[in-house]
């Protein structure tokens, strides 16, 4: 029976709050087309800060024409001013079967680890939308942005229960023919996909977002604690795999769990991609303050 | 090859049924424990090397199958008794020393030991140890395990009987001389290079080494008796000889005598022998005591230091002479020292025959050749046979000494011998042999003739004084009615296996002593020197031990090889 999910209470946890309001999240460069707000946008417009002049096209306001110029040089100039948008932050949780097995599932600290992100976002008028994901993704709150989504986020989360196969290829894909505005992609998920690191590498190189991977371990990962013969069960395919556990086949194990984690990290330095792992045996902030260790999570 | 426990049919289908069951073994499906996990994605690589034993599923571990299929076979083997047919092969004779020489500390121990040790590494089906002690005893025989010559010597003993290694070499190697034998002998080997000579060639001979003696010994390893030289017909003279064993000190005093239980104080004339001393105990009165000889002081072994035996009986025969004898009777009865002319005690009689004077005693009776037709007529007990009689006393009294041709010549008739049976024994001579005209009384064969013969109507028989154990002793068809330690077989000799006392059928005693030199570890002059071996140094070992420590073997590589997950 796995753990249900932790109440929105549980999430707005006033020590935890005052902990996330230190995160910040800085965009180089957002995408046109959001609202007003914090994050420098590729949009000319009329902002506060000047940026640039351009020559004037008909159509163009007039409000923007430099007057002093025109009198000196004859020539009609616009001054641009640069605008300041949110920048869309795309939450994709996994809550796959693999993320609720045990005592202390890993969805606990992903759940937690997606709220914090969300609320950094937040905090600095971004747009949130939350995408969890299992066998495919579903769209459970849109990207917007305002305080009052912090408590829909909240519930949200709140109301996740478990889902059946991870399928990266299936769920990241159709978020990516969503064809949302380029935004940044936020996947907290285990990684662990039937297809291998193959499945998760393919599905996210299609999204034109930037990435932050959140991985959510434990030491068992590395170190299985089993022994003798078993008959191991896959918790999401219900696949059995009866084998006699020595210490070969531990090494062998491993080696196999190393490669995927260096084909992780591997993709996500050619990628640009943020890539934290969290221990969900430990307290989930402190490991996530690794992303903001310069000020701010540049993306 | 052959199998020693089972059939060769069973031992063959043993195989094929570890086989079967093994290959059934690895194809059945181990039951699992089974554990959820969040993924098998990287389990997938491990379990592909490491797949458990699947029932309907490929064979795959052909060399742990073989590993195991090798081990079980090994061990079915063992179980089986798997041997080499050992015809023709050279066989395998263990002697092991239980005599008293053995008894020395803790050598009889140390040499069970060292036998069962070697016997260990021997051949099982072509091996044998006996028991050399008072008897020989076969302890192990061919296909016997090891185990049982430790089981069956704990708590055995060195026998008080002399070394008996060499005699019991002989008597089993009379029945299998043509057979190529290893002898091992554990334990003292007294062999003389002639009797070395006798060994077959097909013999290969060994001595196992054991401890040495520990502790100094002396001991009576030699005893005799002689006519006393001093002249009285009724003293003789015993002969002690002492020796020491080799590195011991020689005793200084000479050995304790008694004589029917009174201390012999007259000191001995003591002369040096080879490693020891011989006494010489003169004018010792012989009436038929027990003379018993013993050491002083405490060495390493008491078996030796004591030994005794009877005396003779050399009490004068008192004959009773009747009236017209003629004289040269009694002349001849005065000067033999073992005859006195009386009246008291007379055990025998000398008369005319016909003449009742001396009652029923056994008579010497003078006959006329009218009345008697033999001139030698001997009466013997009507149990014996006469011709056996005639044959033992033609010679056991002097008869053969005598001039028959002369005497018949002077008699004008043949002189002749004979016998018959009768109640009680006698002797018939015509009288006219006994007359002073004739050349009998003047021949040696005269006094001879009347000496013996008058003895043995006396029944005066000096019977074995000296009896050593292990040695044969005559003591003619009496019967050993008590402390008997020893057998008798038809044909053949008594043989006295411990000291002690001996009871004879007849009512007389023989007193058997221990007197060996070996016992006493006396260096033996002229002995062969066998070359020593070491304990354990067998032929090699027998297959069964051999494929039991190979599958000790196999069993700790297979540990080994499951520990470092070589195989699963």
């Amino acid at each position: 029976m796995p753990a249900p999910a932790p109440t929105s209470q549980e999430l707005f946890d006033a020590e935890f709050l005052a902990a996330v309001s230190r995160f910040r999240i800085l965009a180089q460069r957002v995408a046109r087309g959001g609202v007003h707000a914090e994050q420098r946008s590729r949009q000319m417009g009329s902002g506060m800060e000047f940026r640039d002049y351009r020559g004037y096209a008909p159509g163009d306001d007039l409000r923007a024409i430099d007057w002093n110029i025109y009198r000196r040089l004859g020539r009609v100039f616009l001054r641009l001013f640069e605008e300041f948008e949110d920048l869309p932050v795309y939450l994709a949780p996994d809550v796959s079967g693999s993320m609720w097995q045990g005592e202390n599932p890993r969805a606990h600290a992903g759940l937690r680890s997606t709220f914090a992100l969300a609320l950094a976002a937040l905090n600095q008028h971004d747009s949130v939308g939350l995408f969890p994901f299992a066998e495919e993704l579903r769209v459970a709150l849109p990207a917007r942005s305002g305080n009052v989504r912090k408590m829909r986020i909240a519930e949200a989360l709140a109301a996740q229960a478990p889902g059946g196969q991870t399928n990266f290829v299936a769920s990241l894909g159709k978020f990516a023919r969503m064809r949302l505005r380029k935004g940044l992609l936020v996947v907290v998920s285990d990684f662990f996909d039937p297809g291998g690191i193959a499945a998760v590498r393919e599905s996210l190189t299609l999204q034109p977002h930037r990435l932050v991977l959140v991985q959510l371990v434990r030491q068992s990962d590395r170190d299985p604690a089993l022994q003798g013969d078993l008959l191991l069960r896959d918790c999401e395919t219900g696949v059995e795999h009866d084998v006699s556990v020595t210490p070969n086949v531990i090494a062998a194990y491993r080696r196999a769990y190393e490669a995927h984690e260096s084909a992780l990290r591997e993709f996500a330095l050619q990628r640009q991609a943020g890539l934290v792992q969290v221990d969900v045996d430990q307290p989930v902030l402190p490991q996530l303050a690794k992303l903001f260790e310069t000020g701010a999570l540049i993306v | 090859m052959s199998f020693g426990f089972v059939p060769w049919a069973l031992g063959a289908l043993g195989l094929v049924g570890i086989a079967g069951v093994l290959y059934a073994l690895q194809r059945l499906r181990v039951r699992h424990r089974q554990v959820e996990v969040e993924t098998t994605l990287f389990w997938q690589q491990a379990i592909e090397e490491s797949r458990a034993r699947v029932l309907t599923q490929r064979f795959r571990h052909p060399w742990t199958y073989a590993l195991l299929l090798v081990i079980c076979s090994l061990l079915w083997l063992s179980f089986a008794g798997l041997q080499r047919d050992g015809a023709g092969e050279r066989r395998h004779l263990v002697l092991l020393d239980g005599s008293a020489g053995m008894a020395h500390g803790q050598r009889f121990a140390r040499a069970v030991s060292a036998a069962a040790d070697y016997a260990a590494g021997l051949p099982k089906d072509r091996r044998t140890v006996l028991l050399c002690s008072s008897r020989a005893e076969t302890v192990l025989r061919p296909g016997e395990s090891s185990l049982l010559l430790r089981r069956r010597l704990e708590g055995a003993a060195p026998a008080p009987a002399p070394n008996s290694v060499v005699d019991v070499l002989f008597d089993v190697l009379r029945s299998r001389s043509a057979v190529a034998t290893t002898v091992c002998v554990v334990g003292d080997l007294p062999l003389r290079p002639r009797e070395r000579a006798l060994l077959p060639a097909s013999v290969e001979l060994r001595r196992l080494e054991v401890s040495p003696r520990s502790g100094d010994n002396v001991g009576v390893t030699g005893l005799g008796v002689r006519p006393s030289s001093s002249g009285p017909w009724d003293s003789v003279d015993v002969l002690v000889e002492v020796r020491a064993a080799a590195g011991s000190r020689s005793a200084a005093s000479p050995p304790a005598v008694s004589v029917g239980g009174q201390p012999w104080t007259r000191p001995p004339v003591a002369e040096p022998l080879e490693g020891g001393r011989r006494y010489r105990f003169a004018g010792i009165p012989a009436k038929g005591q027990v003379l018993e000889v013993a050491l002083r002081g405490q060495d390493a072994l008491a078996l030796d230091d004591v030994a005794s035996f009877a005396l003779p009986d050399r009490t004068p025969v008192a004959v009773m002479i009747g009236p017209s004898v003629p004289e040269v009777v009694q002349r001849a009865v005065a000067a033999d020292p073992g005859l006195v002319v009386g009246v008291d005690g007379a055990r025998v009689v000398v008369r005319r025959a016909g003449a009742t004077f001396g009652g029923d005693l056994p008579a010497l009776e003078l006959s006329d050749p009218g009345e008697v037709e033999d001139a030698f007529l001997i009466v013997h007990a009507d149990d014996r046979d006469s011709a056996e009689v005639l044959n033992e006393l033609y010679t056991g009294l002097g008869l053969d000494e005598i001039d028959a041709m002369t005497a018949a010549a002077t008699l004008g008739r043949n002189v002749t011998l004979g016998t018959t049976p009768g109640d009680r024994r006698g002797l018939k001579v015509w009288r006219r042999l006994l007359e002073p005209d004739y050349d009998f009384v003047r021949s040696r064969a005269y006094p001879l003739f009347l000496g013996l013969g008058l003895r043995w109507l006396a029944e005066v028989e000096e019977g074995p004084v000296r009896v050593a154990v292990g040695e044969p002793v005559d003591v003619d068809d009496a019967e050993v009615t008590a402390g008997v330690v020893g057998a008798r077989s038809f044909g053949a000799a008594f043989v006295p296996r411990a000291p002690g006392v001996l009871s004879l059928s007849a009512g007389d005693n023989l007193r058997a002593s221990l007197l060996d030199p070996v016992a006493t570890g006396a260096s033996l002059q002229g002995a062969v020197d066998v070359p020593a071996v070491a304990a354990g140094s067998g032929a090699g070992l027998d297959l069964v031990t051999v494929f039991l420590l190979l599958a000790l073997l196999l069993l700790a590589a297979e540990w080994v090889w499951f520990r470092t997950s070589r195989i699963p």
